[in-house]
């Protein structure tokens, strides 16, 4: 229960606390962290404007691709280890589940016909396609490290304890390669500028550009919720014994941290950015030879 | 031996006399009597075992069922039947005046596919598998002069595939001393290789799977639907029947898992680029038997390391995919046929906003575009669920051996099924979502009512075995049984099966409280797309098919190979540019082309013989008999 109101409530503010510190980084003083979320309240009880071309798909993406979203993040460990919902094998359904919520926006952003929106969506597809084998080899990567489970007694048990050297290793490595995945699928800096004005760079934003209103402010959420979900995966991942404040510290860390990068980094060039995209892969890839090779005996 | 084949050969008397809407209804009807049949096979211990004896060259004739063939069968006597539906509307919209031979040639076709069930002897199996490809080559040629070339191609391929099956068969004749199928235990591994390849130009596995994008899209769509999720089903139970009945070593096991993977790669590659539905759907047929293919490598692979669980759900995720393909793959090359139908073509780039146009098929539609690229709440997604679950089950092997094949299926599971998702939603997205592409799109109407009605019951199929992945589930156990698994894991996926169902349970919830919440509090207002400072958007200015993959094919560009052309007026402001671009089949250019080319300049060679003088011809004759004699001489 307390993870289903942390994941509702917080968010959003967290996504305040990356605003916060990029406005405090160039000399501003910035909004107040809980501005995304009046944002949200008001986008709420306002009205929409709909493409002429919109067909019902418009309509009902933005609502589906957030309950697919809270569906995913049932399974996920928030503040409380042991998540809402788990069974063995349900890291394949967090996966498909997020894949909905794709769908349905890349659906949505189809629907309207502009030719920004397809731009935008083939550039998030393109991420997919290497996110999705990425993940599932970091799942793998733990399971070769700690046995078999839900995705939240996999992410409980493999964790930093420093009396095991492999572990420190293993989850510092697959904390790198979900962090660079959480800068991808939430559009971050060097593969997004979620703050840019010019439609042609855009990737996420610009799918949801013919959106307003009461849908605009069920995206946005998304995709904070996804975000959140990322975050809150690495955090279990480096902290020892669950200890909830360690869990806060980190998760906060982890946005401080996205602010800052947002600030000092520019973002690559559109056209390598799949190569960039790879690198989660390949972490998880070498992580997994890694353990493979330890498991066989090697060391 | 059964009411229900009666049923159907009778059916073949309407067919002559032009009356489709009674072939139709017989084929309902002996359906259901040879449903019954197999299920009871498949679920009580009746047995359906004859022997027929006959002169020599064929010996004892073993005729019956088991259960994996009662399995098949099952599969077979439900799509059969909606495919010949769907077919009887079908052709009264495209009349033509072959009819009488082309409904003769489907009851042969779906007669010959319930026989290769029933025969367990291999030279009796060779007729009807020789049958069920001409009869299919008649189907798809349906009396179109554009349709001989493609059509004979897959006649050919058919008859390579069935050299392979026939020398295999032999070798195993000389084994075991028997045709029957009991003589395929434990067999050599030539002619268990010779029978697999044989069996792999069928299912449409990788190097022999060229015929499949050229016969289905001219295939009128009923033939091309049943085709793509049935018929191709035979070549995999023919596998299946080689599976069962013997052990592969280790290194057969990953050779056979590397092409599947490489297989559906291939198909996935060609997918992304396709523009014309039907044929993406004939890839998409490749990628989905590979995907099969990748489950029971994983079975396999999990029974070679004493896995128990990882075998069961290797297997189990195989079968669903076969059993669940058949359903979705029916139905989206119906929906094609009702698309080219209404919305006047094929090629994605001329059609366009028919979501509104069609609103009924464009809804049926996204549901097979859903399940065909596993999301959640389709039947697609539980059977890759399964596999994805046999893949991760590996770690607790010992050997690596058996730990990297099923990270690479791992991976590339996860890949391709990311790619497919792409290729699907970007067909959806072009050809039903944004503005109409052309003119001809602008006016397209929905489909008739009976052109829809077998599209709904496969999309209620659909839905029903996605959203209760038990009842799917128990329709595979007799067989998971059979395959002599661990029963203890199916319980944990009928438990894990219930679970998935209550998620769905509150993602519907969760929807429909998001959706209704929407409804209330929006007024919504109108107007066109927000064009960037253009004053409205215009049909040309959406993102085309080959926009669409832009980013995924530059960096996939060694496994894409593009040839395009622009045509440009001189001068500096040409008024028109026209570029063009198309993705050949790599192994039809460069092995299937060049081989057939060799082989007519081979042949060529021996065309002296043929010179129209009887006398010579005596000679050669003569000849012949001389070297025999030597021969047989020569042996004594």
């Amino acid at each position: 229960m307390i993870n289903i109101l942390f994941f509702i409530i917080f968010p959003l503010l967290f996504m305040g606390i990356i605003h916060r510190v990029k406005a405090i980084m160039v000399g501003r003083k910035g909004k107040p962290i809980s501005q995304n979320m009046r944002d949200f309240l008001k986008l709420l009880r306002k009205d929409e404007v709909i493409s002429t071309n919109a067909t019902l798909i418009s309509r009902v993406a933005p609502a589906g691709a957030l309950a697919a979203t809270i569906c995913a993040a049932l399974f996920v460990p928030f503040v409380n280890s042991n998540s809402v919902l788990s069974f063995r094998g349900d890291y394949i359904m967090v996966v498909y589940l997020l894949s909905l919520a794709k769908g349905m926006m890349v659906l949505a952003a189809l629907d309207s016909g502009s030719s920004f929106q397809g731009m935008g969506t083939s550039r998030e597809l393109s991420f997919t396609a290497f996110l999705e084998p990425a993940f599932f080899l970091i799942i793998a990567a733990i399971i070769f490290s700690v046995g078999t489970g839900s995705i939240s007694e996999l992410f409980a048990r493999q964790s930093i304890t420093y009396l095991r050297i492999w572990d420190v290793f293993a989850s510092l490595f697959i904390a790198v390669a979900l962090y660079i995945m959480l800068l991808v699928e939430s559009c971050r800096v060097p593969f997004d500028d979620p703050s840019t004005h010019l439609e042609l760079t855009m990737i996420h934003e610009v799918m949801v550009l013919d959106f307003s209103g009461f849908s605009m402010a069920l995206i946005h959420y998304t995709s904070a919720l996804k975000m959140f979900i990322y975050a809150s995966l690495i955090a279990h991942l480096a902290v020892p014994a669950n200890n909830i404040w360690w869990y806060l510290g980190i998760l906060i860390f982890i946005y401080l941290f996205t602010g800052v990068l947002e600030s000092l980094m520019a973002r690559f060039r559109m056209n390598r950015n799949l190569e960039l995209v790879l690198v989660p892969f390949c972490i998880a890839l070498l992580t997994l030879a890694v353990l493979l090779a330890k498991n066989m005996g090697a060391w | 031996m059964s009411i229900g084949i009666l049923i159907l050969l009778i059916a073949i008397v309407p067919a002559l006399w032009k009356r489709s809407g009674t072939f139709v209804i017989l084929w309902f009807l002996g359906s259901a009597f040879l449903a019954f049949e197999y299920m009871e096979v498949l679920y009580s211990r009746a047995v359906q075992d004859y022997l027929l004896s006959m002169p020599l060259p064929l010996g004892d004739i073993h005729i019956g069922l088991n259960k994996l063939s009662a399995f098949f069968g099952v599969i077979f006597s439900l799509g059969l039947p909606l495919g010949m539906l769907y077919g009887h509307f079908y052709l009264k919209e495209h009349a033509s005046e072959a009819l009488r031979s082309h409904l003769f040639w489907l009851g042969i076709m779906g007669l010959s596919m319930h026989g290769l069930l029933w025969i367990r002897h291999s030279l009796v199996f060779l007729m009807v598998w020789e049958l069920m490809s001409l009869s299919s080559f008649f189907c798809v040629l349906f009396s179109k002069q554009e349709n001989l070339k493609p059509g004979l191609n897959y006649l050919i391929m058919m008859q390579v595939g069935a050299a392979f099956l026939i020398a295999g068969f032999g070798l195993s004749y000389l084994q075991s001393g028997t045709f029957n199928f009991s003589g395929f235990e434990d067999m050599n591994p030539l002619p268990m290789f010779l029978i697999l390849v044989g069996f792999a130009f069928k299912a449409g596995v990788f190097p022999f799977a060229s015929w499949l994008p050229q016969a289905h899209p001219v295939a009128p769509s009923h033939v091309s639907g049943i085709m793509s999720s049935m018929l191709v089903k035979t070549g995999f139970y023919g596998f299946l029947v080689i599976v069962s009945a013997n052990r592969f070593s280790l290194r057969e096991i990953i050779a056979m898992s590397l092409i599947f993977c490489i297989s559906a790669f291939w198909a996935v590659s060609h997918m992304l680029n396709e523009r014309n539905l039907k044929r993406i759907l004939a890839f998409s047929t490749i990628e989905n038997v590979g995907i099969a293919g990748m489950g029971m490598c994983l079975g396999l692979l999990g029974a070679h390391a004493k896995l128990p669980g990882m075998a069961l759900m290797g297997f189990c995720g195989a079968f669903l995919h076969i059993f669940f393909h058949s359903i979705f793959k029916a139905q989206l090359f119906y929906n094609s046929g009702n698309i080219m139908h209404g919305g006047g073509g094929l090629d994605i780039d001329n059609l366009g906003g028919l979501a509104k146009k069609m609103p009924k098929t464009a809804v049926f539609t996204l549901l097979g575009v859903m399940t065909i690229s596993a999301i959640p709440l389709t039947n697609g997604f539980f059977s890759e669920f399964n596999i994805f679950k046999a893949a991760l089950e590996a770690s607790d092997a010992v050997m690596l051996t058996h730990l990297l094949p099923s990270l690479l299926i791992l991976a590339s599971l996860a890949f391709i099924g990311a790619l497919a998702m792409i290729a699907f939603f970007r067909f959806y997205g072009i050809a039903f979502l944004g503005a109409a592409r052309s003119a001809r799109a602008d006016m397209a109407t929905e489909a008739k009512l009976g052109l829809r009605m077998p599209i709904f019951i496969l999309s209620l199929g659909i839905l029903i075995t996605g959203i209760f992945p038990n009842i799917p589930l128990r329709f595979v156990k007799p067989l998971l049984r059979w395959f002599d698994l661990d029963m203890h894991y199916y319980r944990e996926l009928q438990i894990l099966g219930l679970q998935i169902t209550y998620v769905y349970v509150i993602l519907i919830a969760l929807f429909l409280l998001l959706y209704v919440l929407r409804r209330v509090c929006v007024k919504e207002k109108s107007s066109a797309t927000w064009a960037c400072g253009y004053p409205r958007v215009n049909r040309k200015m959406q993102s085309s098919s080959i926009t669409f993959v832009q980013p995924l094919a530059y960096f996939l560009k060694p496994f894409m190979i593009k040839k395009s052309s622009v045509m440009k007026q001189p001068g500096a402001f040409p008024e028109q540019v026209d570029y063009s671009e198309e993705h050949p089949d790599q192994v039809w250019e460069m092995i299937v082309t060049p081989l057939s080319k060799l082989l007519s300049r081979m042949l060529l060679l021996f065309s002296g013989i043929h010179n129209g003088r009887t006398n010579s011809y005596i000679a050669w004759a003569l000849a012949f008999l001389v070297l025999m004699l030597i021969w047989v001489a020569g042996f004594r």
